[in-house]
């Protein structure tokens, strides 16, 4: 049965479907208050009995933080709403919820910083900082410029949630010597060095297995409060200990993304030459460290130089900290709001010299690689664009009417590789990867690859869950890397145990291998970045009312080897659906005393299949030069469409977009 | 996401179900097919120690005709009034209405009875009821009497029917030849509540003068509200576009949104203008 058959018929396992005899069902006091002191706290498991800050582990975590760090239980003060300050636990989980009540909180409400720009005059959240600043960073050089265009405009991506279908969960198990959770997660190895942490437990004593992950677009790939405080009771009561996160749990203290803002200033000559770029990025890193926050706004920084030739830049990079739950990676990860604050000053110019802006975009971009001044590497970008041009069936007419189009890098997160298990055993072969599948169909991928380079039939060939104790290590499922990096451990592996056949039998054959038991781990070593072009058009039409429709979203991308036709075509659709969310709706927002606005998914302006428009899905398929022959993915949908979408509706109306969610009134 | 405790009763009789409503009073409340009240439990914004479950009266379920009026039994599903085929044109509203509550999958589960009952000023039927001048029958240890809808809300969540009553049966008027009428429900970006939502039904006489008119609102008050004055402003002359935009104004100044995440109180006094004249004019298009 292919994967996608067997989650269509109800037969996937996801942690809730996973139940254990005298299990426990845990629920987590949360705090009412986005900031406060906290005067007294009764009952449950809270930080009196257990405090340890949260390790930062997973994609773009930052460690080495040591002051603000998130603790798995608030003590003296709450820093944003939802933020736990107290566990409580029963037999069955309605029990488990009537408990939250019985705990005690007195709080001293305090003044909350919201906003993140006036986080930067504000009084700092946390004692012990001079400012709400969590990180600064100057990339590129300061220049002199006397470009008689100089533009300047500012741009705002709102916070929004990744809302998988199936929420966080864990199940925690404590045998008296080794701890075990089960657990929908990217990244299984993250998890247990995130646990080990928290839990002061060497790596051999925790045991992280996954269970089906019902979709995750980044917010399962970090360690999480709820993770530790299920490990906590299950060693305490030596009992399975379940934790299933409700969905307005999710809106509220899972990690949002985007939240970031930019102010940019774009220099340039009459014919439309771009010749120098300055910004200021400025990221809402929500109350505490060790969350993406801190990177994020030199990430974006990093790529705003796009695919043109920009020679001058200068950009400062900015986090603060508000009294918001903390940012985390949602599916692109900085990428789609660099794509956002280029693109859209590349239209402004394009207006301001009445230029087409395809034509405006082709005058700027490279004919030999580049590395800008940020430090962007990239390839030529003139001879894509051109290909772009005809693909995505660009007509000049049109674009000033009702489409918009966008050019993006795609950055993956390539470094520092991923490994992956092949092992042949009972006729079958099984293979690991050090990323774990949540929703993707990473099986078809490695199917492909292991009946390419060993000759196996593709239904003799399973991938299986994360599971630390099949693998010596692992990274995780992000960052657009799967297919680039899992696929070449697999490849590399596979070769490996083709040659171990061979040298056992004196020659290779599919009989021999499947007769015998062959076993090899592999970890594809990669230490550069492999970036990558994309772009996408959209056409829009908006009524009297000022309601938006995406009538089209055409994608193309440089993809290189294509692993699977279909699983592509789906992954791309999907992230333009979740680009259009982001667009029009999607929102995670917060009044002036930190309460939530979105506290429901139809608040959180979470679009549905009814606003699903017409795709066209192409790709240049070059095959780039690792083992897999595939270049990233994952995020390109994400990076191009709310680009392309902003501009096609800037054209329609006449209105220049500068934010997302688009609000027309 | 669970409910806290209750009792739980399945009546199978009237009788017995207005006998537990006696009993517990402000205690129980009346679950139908818990569209919107097991949510509410389960988000423990409320908790009610006792439900008694009407879903099991048969004689409850059902949907016929007299000469005057569509009757509808209150636990008939909303997917059964959606589904039905004899509303003819004159009651076309209906089968907008209807289809235009949540998905078809809460349409098999909520009650025509329910979505009037539970006075959330965002339900569709109650407008449409308001606007077709339509009555409920509620029933009580006392007997029967008739509510007319456009008395029934007084409140948010509060209508005129006590705690130990339930709403048996729901009269849609039939307004006979050259009627028409048509729900249009503006919807938040995601998910299926509105911004506004306008009901309107009018029926013109053989010269195409308006003989009858009726508007109602949802979403932008505290209960549906009845639009009077532009609906008796319609009446007696020919529908003109500039009658439709001068009661259209009536409108605008007859409803009492409040401002938030969705818009200004301007730009849904807006809205509901707007509203009032697409709405009229696709009324008049179904003639």
């Amino acid at each position: 049965m292919k994967s996608e058959e067997k989650f269509v018929r109800g037969l996937g396992q996801f942690i809730d479907d996973i139940k254990f005899p005298n299990m426990l069902y845990m629920s987590v006091v949360r705090s009412d208050y986005a900031r406060a002191r906290l005067l007294k706290v009764k009952g449950g498991i809270n930080a009196k009995v257990f405090n340890h800050p949260l390790a930062a582990v997973g994609e773009g975590a930052m460690s080495g933080f040591e002051r603000a760090q998130h603790m798995v239980f608030a003590s003296e003060f709450v820093n944003y709403l939802g933020e736990p300050i107290a566990a409580v636990y029963a037999d069955d989980p309605y029990k488990s919820e009537d408990l939250i009540s019985s705990v005690e909180v007195d709080y001293d409400p305090l003044k909350p910083v919201i906003d993140p720009e006036k986080a930067l005059d504000a009084e700092p959240i946390h004692s012990g900082f001079k400012s709400n600043i969590i990180s600064e960073k100057w990339l590129g050089k300061d220049f002199k410029n006397d470009s008689p265009i100089v533009l300047e405009d500012s741009f705002r991506n709102n916070r929004i949630v990744t809302n998988p279908i199936e929420p966080r969960g864990v199940i925690a198990n404590y045998d008296g010597k080794r701890l075990t959770l089960w657990i929908g997660t990217q990244s299984v190895f993250s998890i247990r060095e995130g646990i080990c942490a928290a839990m002061d437990l060497p790596p051999e004593n925790v045991h992280i297995i996954q269970a089906d992950t019902g979709g995750a677009f980044g917010s399962k790939g970090g360690l999480y409060p709820e993770y530790v405080m299920a490990s906590y009771i299950a060693m305490k009561e030596k009992r399975p200990v379940k934790w299933i996160e409700t969905r307005r749990e999710h809106l509220m203290a899972s990690h949002p993304g985007r939240g970031a803002m930019a102010k940019m200033k774009l220099y340039a000559d009459r014919t439309g030459k771009v010749t120098g770029l300055r910004g200021e990025i400025l990221v809402d890193s929500g109350a505490y460290a060790g969350g993406t926050g801190e990177f994020s706004s030199r990430f974006i920084a990093h790529q705003l130089t796009g695919q043109y030739h920009i020679e001058q830049a200068y950009i400062r990079a900015l986090s603060v900290f508000t009294n918001k739950v903390p940012q985390g990676p949602y599916r692109g990860a900085g990428r789609p709001e660099a794509a956002f604050f280029t693109e859209r000053m590349m239209d402004m110019l394009a207006d301001e010299l009445k230029m087409d802006p395809f034509e405006l975009r082709l005058l700027n971009a490279t004919e030999q690689p580049f590395v800008s001044p940020t430090g962007l590497k990239i390839g030529a970008s003139k001879p894509f664009m051109i290909k772009a041009r005809k693909e995505l069936g660009y007509v000049p007419y049109e674009a000033t009417k009702d489409t918009g189009v966008a050019m993006f890098v795609l950055v993956p997160a390539a470094q520092p590789g991923e490994s992956a298990r092949v092992r042949s055993e009972d006729g079958r072969i099984k293979v690991w990867l050090g990323g774990n599948v949540h929703g993707q169909g990473h099986e078809d991928f490695v199917k492909k690859i292991i009946n390419e380079e060993l000759g196996v039939k593709e239904e003799l060939v399973e991938l299986e869950l994360g599971d630390t104790d099949a693998m010596e290590a692992g990274i995780g499922s992000w960052g657009s890397r799967s297919a680039m990096m899992g696929g070449s451990a697999v490849t590399v592996a596979a070769r490996k145990v083709r040659d171990q056949v061979s040298k056992k039998f004196g020659s290779y054959s599919v009989s021999k291998l499947l007769s015998g038991s062959f076993d090899v781990y592999e970890f594809f070593s990669y230490k550069d970045s492999y970036n990558s072009f994309g772009s996408n058009l959209a056409k829009v039409s908006v009524d009297s009312y000022g309601r938006i429709k995406v009538l089209e979203d055409r994608s193309y991308y440089d993809l290189g080897r294509i692993l699977n036709r279909q699983m592509v075509r789906g992954q791309i659709v999907g992230g333009n659906l979740q680009g259009i969310g982001q667009t029009l709706s999607e929102n995670i927002e917060f009044d002036d005393e930190g309460q939530l606005l979105t506290s429901s998914i139809s608040e959180a302006g979470l679009l549905t299949s009814e606003i699903t428009t017409k795709y066209t899905v192409k790709f240049d398929e070059t095959p780039s030069d690792l083992p897999s022959g595939a270049k990233g993915l994952g995020e390109a949908p994400t990076i191009g469409t709310p680009s392309a979408i902003a501009r096609a509706v800037e054209v329609y109306t006449g209105k220049r977009i500068r934010d997302t969610p688009i609000k027309l009134s | 996401m669970r409910p806290t405790e209750f009792d739980y009763f399945a009546p199978g009789t009237l009788e017995e179900a207005i006998g537990l409503l006696k009993k517990y009073d402000d205690e129980a409340k009346v679950l139908a097919g818990g569209q919107s009240l097991l949510p509410l439990l389960k988000s423990r914004v409320t908790s009610i120690p006792y439900l008694v479950d009407i879903g099991n009266i048969d004689s409850l379920t059902y949907i016929t005709k007299n000469d005057r009026a569509l009757l509808v039994g209150s636990t008939t599903k909303v997917s059964a009034l959606e589904n039905y085929r004899n509303f003819g044109k004159n009651l076309a509203i209906l089968k907008e209405a209807t289809a235009s509550i949540a998905d078809p999958l809460i349409r098999n589960m909520g009650t025509v009875g329910g979505n009037i009952a539970h006075g959330d000023p965002g339900n569709d039927l109650p407008a449409v009821l308001m606007a077709l001048d339509g009555s409920v029958t509620v029933t009580g240890p006392e007997g029967q009497r008739h509510v007319r809808a456009r008395d029934l809300y007084l409140d948010s969540y509060t209508t005129v029917v006590k705690s130990n009553e339930i709403i048996t049966e729901v009269q849609f008027p039939d307004w006979g030849t050259r009627s028409s009428g048509t729900y249009i429900k503006f919807k938040k970006p995601a998910g299926d509540f509105s911004i506004a939502a306008i009901a309107i039904q009018l029926k013109v006489n053989k010269d195409g003068l308006c003989e009858k008119f009726g508007s109602a609102v949802a979403s932008v008050g505290p209960t549906p509200i009845y639009l009077k004055r532009s609906s008796e402003a319609m009446v007696g002359s020919k529908i003109t576009p500039m009658a439709m935009e001068k009661a259209a104004e009536e409108a605008a100044g007859e409803i009492s949104p409040t401002a938030d995440r969705d818009g200004t109180v301007d730009q849904k006094r807006d809205l509901v203008r707007k509203l009032f004249i697409e709405g009229t004019r696709k009324s008049l298009r179904k003639l």
